[in-house]
């Protein structure tokens, strides 16, 4: 068992590592370890982010079986810190698995300097953005709705501020992040694509301290300390931007962007206690918004637009025994978008929200060589997806009563990880989901055409639709030397709640719904096979994983389908339904230790989508379906004060839909577009690079016992962060239009193919202070 | 609404690219009409390359002119518009949509009704022979919704310029869908010195449904309609849009059908996404059996106004 030294708490998610045995495991949420070994002597290596990594020397006798309890002491986390990052890499059954500590990911170079764990995420293989300018990242072929984003085990519908630009994620208040992308265990469940399970720092339960920093559009503030020493602590975390008023003078009052202003905040806050006995609780939050305010002094024209999460996680944990641990969360989450526009007399209003109150009790324990794990997870949803208003002067637009809809998701689960023999393991799992839809509800029947034709309604707690779904999951993987390992491993999702998106970007507009008496649960299943090794005594990683996936129930609104056509109706009666598959190779090569670290991803994949009513139910790639995406990432400490890092990312051009043909309609070009997605913009690729100053962590001072010179440590600590992004200022494309002029009698008309780029070169700077 | 990336759109750039775009086989297209009153005016053409040339004589000759094309049975007249006499040059610039100024340039020909003109609550079947294909449709003229008041009216933060209000009562049944056309005209000494408009336009925003305000009483107001992408100083300058205090103009209020709501909607859909990275990419919904375009079918009332403060 792994402890701290100070609180004596356990320490879950530690390395292990037994060099001569090539042998790394991490330890359980209870901090507990288990490692078979051959009869001898071995040197044993202990490393946790935060910790003096430990090293201590055992011998085995035959059929002994070594008990240890190990002490490590905290260190002060020095902003800028590589730490030896040795897994469980090739022994344990875990693939297409990642996990990111922030000191990874803070060294990273960063877009205006804003560290960002979403924006690493997408540096690995087998996850994908779409560049700039989309909220979305893709895993494996799935949509932006198949990732099951966590946040302290409460779910987050939004991970992105300002259409992706930026994640929700402030980089002060996270611990780490660990990315499912395939293998999922079935703990974890409700989407198909992957799970991203970000942990939230606790504070300090010794002393005060603060963390910060000044960027070049936000700043951000943490404060933690102890409530009551060594026993209770706090955090809390804020940010926001001011590229309003970075923006403000450059615009002139009456010009047409002239009442604008665009800002962002986060706020992240949690409380910690130890409660004694190997009990502890917790309680976290999350508070963000985005606000865009335009209005145009010419025309009188006003928009308000606003969208959010809302977050609360509680949570208490025991640990019953060295084997057994039980822990529960409660949460809260909520999204909302709200937009208002207006002209003169004219007012629009529209606003769509998810909220979701969610239980997960669960149970740990070991029986011999088994580890299972056990546990149910309750959630109630509440989905209003389009709430409409309109008037114009004293008329008041009939837009109906908003559409809520109502559902129930729960879902009981067990797994068991265990040895067939000494190079053979298994992690077994079965995840049986059900989802039901109850009133109070309404539903609008309509015919093809999406004219109603009549008209049913449910009662209160009336049952709609139900679903079950059984979702076994199969990890395995076999030791072919103490180096290298075979892994395969098969996952059945199902997911309940879906989102639907107009636009072939992800925007903070897009609805979600729930499944329905119309819309069946998607169903997922993936296949994934891969080979494992370590080079250089573990401080190299590489595997090969190939996957197939497919998918049914996907759904998408149907062809010309208008945001207001979901007015005064379900919004599921303007979908449709098909199918997707993806399959692909990822290679991954990764040096987690000295003085250079990063890695270097390259994934071969195809993606596609069929549905009925698009396309002519033709198969085509989906918008995010990319040949070819290379991600490099390396991270040099230089000296203590200087840390140089870079990344540079590859992928084959989005696809997308262009016309083939025009034709004029009362002298103005329409458009007669081609096949769904059957063009591609250019490739994407970027060059980012960053380098870090800090400055002396300690000072020179006299000694009042003995009167010489000694190094104390600063009170207040900074580093410089230098980033360059886009550095060689590749004008990649973010979309593509076709500019058309005049008209075709009068001898005006021109067509020309345009392309609209974002960013070229921005080269930013960032303070960071900590105390 | 995606306006808030304009911080970052201040930053970014646009350039020419050339797309390789494969030929495509092309399709027949009708913009055919029928108004109460009016006889029926069908334009035959055909889809053309993205890129091929742009000049009038070359899109000219995309227009189709050996077509047979009834309507009901009678055969429509075919008529070249460089062949049209002056004194009828304004009667058909109305009919087809073409200032008579680019006739000579725009050596198209139309096929016109001369057997009967448009009545309300009367179908109308399309029947047009090109080559070996037969292009079909059917379009209907509803009964006119006749405005209760149209006028001009300035807006709140101007003292020149406005928009034209109309109030108008729904019928009680549901689907009635509407589109509305302006035309500035010089009938008095007394107005400014704004250009006339040649024929009518549909402003933006032209097409819409009694979905939300069934069977009620409305005042709705539209921009002054003018040529989508228009180059002329009086399109583009800060009246764009805009009638103008002294102004004279035509306001045509027309009822139509469903089909032909259903095409202008995603006409207009498809004009104001243009170049949107936002828009799902969709084809305008045609009611031609066979082809692409529009078989459409007006009831129209027309009301002369001035734009007085």
């Amino acid at each position: 068992m792994l402890l701290d030294s100070l609180s004596g708490e356990t320490i879950p998610g530690a390395t292990i590592y037994i060099p001569k045995a090539g042998v790394g495991v991490i330890s359980s949420e209870t901090g507990t370890f288990e490692v078979k070994l051959k009869p001898g002597s071995y040197l044993v290596q202990f490393s946790f982010t935060g910790y003096n990594p430990k090293e201590i020397e055992v011998a085995i006798s035959p059929n002994e079986k070594l008990e240890l309890e190990v002490t490590l002491s905290n260190i002060t986390l020095k902003a800028v810190e590589i730490n030896a990052y040795i897994s469980n890499y090739t022994s344990g059954t875990a693939m297409s698995r990642t996990k990111l500590d922030m000191a990874t990911i803070k060294v990273l170079p960063a877009f205006l300097g804003e560290v960002d764990l979403i924006k690493t995420i997408q540096l690995l293989p087998g996850v994908q953005a779409a560049g700039e300018g989309n909220s979305g990242f893709y895993v494996r072929g799935g949509g932006p709705d198949q990732n099951l984003i966590l946040f302290d085990d409460a779910l987050v519908y939004n991970g992105s501020h300002l259409l992706g630009f930026f994640s929700v994620f402030n980089s002060d208040a996270i611990e780490g992040v660990e990315l499912y992308k395939g293998g999922m265990p079935a703990e974890y469940g409700e989407r198909l694509a992957s799970v991203i399970d970000i942990t939230q720092r606790k504070g300090s339960k010794d002393r005060f301290q603060g963390r910060g920093g000044l960027g070049l559009i936000s700043s951000r503030l943490t404060l933690e300390g102890p409530i009551s020493k060594g026993k209770s602590s706090f955090i809390v975390s804020g940010r926001r931007t001011y590229v309003d008023a970075l923006v403000a003078p450059f615009i002139p009052k009456d010009s047409e962007f002239g009442g604008s202003q665009y800002f962002f905040y986060d706020l992240n806050g949690r409380l910690d206690w130890d409660l004694g006995n190997g009990s502890s609780l917790y309680l976290s939050g999350y508070f963000g918004d985005d606000n865009f305010d335009f209005s145009s002094p010419q025309t009188e024209f006003k928009t308000d637009i606003s969208w959010g999460n809302r977050i609360v996680s509680g949570g208490y944990q025991k640990v019953l025994s060295s084997d057994a641990l039980f822990q529960v969360n409660g949460s809260f989450s909520r999204y909302n978008f709200g937009f208002s526009g207006s002209q003169d007399e004219f007012l629009l209003e529209f606003s769509s929200q998810i909220s979701d109150y969610r239980i997960k009790p669960q149970f740990d324990f070991k029986i011999g060589t088994h580890h299972l794990k056990t546990g149910l997870t309750y959630t109630f949803h509440d989905i209003v997806p389009n709430k409409s208003s309109a008037e114009q002067g004293e008329t008041i637009f009939n837009l109906g009563e908003p559409q809520q809809f109502y559902g129930h998701e729960a879902a009981i689960f067990i797994s068991d990880e265990f040895n067939i023999n000494e190079n053979w393991k298994i992690e077994a799992g079965l995840r049986v989901s059900a989802f039901v839809q109850t009133g109070p509800f309404t539903r609008f029947v309509v015919d093809e055409a999406g004219a109603k034709q009549d008209t049913i309604d449910y009662g209160n707690g009336e049952i709609i639709a139900d679903y079950l779904g059984w979702e076994p999951r199969l990890s395995t993987s076999y030791q072919i030397s103490e180096k290298a390992s075979v892994k395969a491993s098969f996952t059945q999702n199902y997911q309940y709640i879906h989102l639907a998106n107009l636009s072939p970007l992800a925007l903070p507009t897009d609805v979600w719904l729930p499944s329905t008496d119309l819309v069946q649960p998607q169903l997922g299943r993936q296949y994934a096979l891969g080979y494992f090794r370590l080079f250089d005594g573990g401080a190299i990683e590489a595997s090969a994983e190939v996957y197939y996936k497919d998918m049914e129930n996907l759904i998408e609104y149907k062809e010309n389908t208008q945001p207001s056509d979901g007015v005064d109706n379900n919004e599921d009666n303007l979908l449709t339904f098909g199918r997707g598959e993806s399959y692909g190779i990822e290679l991954f090569l990764r040096k987690n230790t000295g003085k250079t670290t990063g890695w270097i991803g390259y994934t071969l994949s195809r993606t596609e989508r069929q549905f009925d009513e698009i396309n002519g139910g033709a198969w085509y790639p989906a918008t995010f379906d990319r040949r070819h995406d290379i991600a490099l990432v390396v991270a040099h400490r230089l000296s203590d004060k200087w840390t140089f890092s870079s990344n540079f990312v590859f992928g084959t051009g989005r696809a997308i839909t262009l016309p083939v043909s025009g034709y004029f309609v009362e002298n103005t070009l329409v458009y007669n577009y081609a096949d769904r997605n059957s063009f591609r913009m250019r490739d994407y690729h970027r060059l980012d690079l960053s380098a870090t100053y800090s400055t002396r962590t300690t000072k020179k001072k006299v000694d009042s016992i003995s009167g010489e010179f000694i190094e104390v440590e600063k009170k207040v600590q900074s580093q410089w962060v230098f980033s360059i992004y886009n550095v060689y200022s590749r004008l990649n494309p973010y979309f593509y239009y076709f500019d058309n002029q005049g008209e075709a009698a009068d001898g005006t008309f021109q067509v020309q193919a345009k392309q609209v780029s974002l960013f070229p070169i921005l080269p930013s700077v960032t303070w960071n202070f900590q105390f | 609404m995606y306006i808030a990336l304009f911080s970052f759109l201040l930053i970014s750039c646009e350039k020419d690219i050339d797309i390789e775009i494969p030929e495509s086989e092309a399709q027949s297209v009708v913009e055919g009409s029928i108004e109460n009153g009016s006889p029926p005016v069908v334009l035959v053409s055909r889809t053309r390359g993205f890129f091929e040339p742009t000049s009038p004589e070359d899109i000219a000759g995309s227009y189709i002119s050996d077509a047979v094309v009834t309507v009901n049975g009678f055969e429509l007249t075919t008529v070249c518009l460089d062949e049209i006499p002056e004194e009828i040059e304004d009667q058909v610039a109305e009919l087809v949509g073409i200032s008579p100024s680019d006739f000579d340039d725009f050596p198209i020909c139309v096929y016109i009704g001369t057997d009967f003109v448009g009545e309300f609550e009367t179908s109308y079947d399309l029947r047009v022979e090109v080559g070996n294909s037969v292009l079909t449709s059917v379009t209907h003229i509803p009964n006119p919704v006749v405005p209760d008041s149209s006028y001009f009216r300035l807006w709140a933060n101007s003292n020149r310029f406005g928009y034209v209000f109309t109030e108008f009562k729904d019928p009680d049944t549901l689907n009635n869908a509407y589109r509305v056309f302006t035309k500035r005209i010089h009938p008095t000494e007394q107005n400014n010195e704004n250009p006339n408009d040649d024929i009518f336009y549909a402003p933006f925003g032209s097409t819409f449904l009694d979905e939300f305000f069934n069977g009620t009483q409305l005042e709705a107001f539209f921009q002054r309609g003018q040529p989508f992408n228009s180059t002329r100083p009086t399109d583009t300058g800060e009246e764009a849009g805009f009638f103008e205090l002294g102004d004279v103009f035509v306001f045509k209020f027309c009822a139509i059908s469903e089909p032909t709501y259903q095409f202008f909607r995603t006409y207009e859909q498809q004009l104001g996404t243009n170049g949107s990275p936002f828009a799902a990419p969709n084809n305008v919904i045609t009611n031609i059996e066979g082809g692409l375009g529009i078989w459409a079918g007006y009831a129209c009332t027309y009301d002369t106004l001035f734009a007085l403060p």
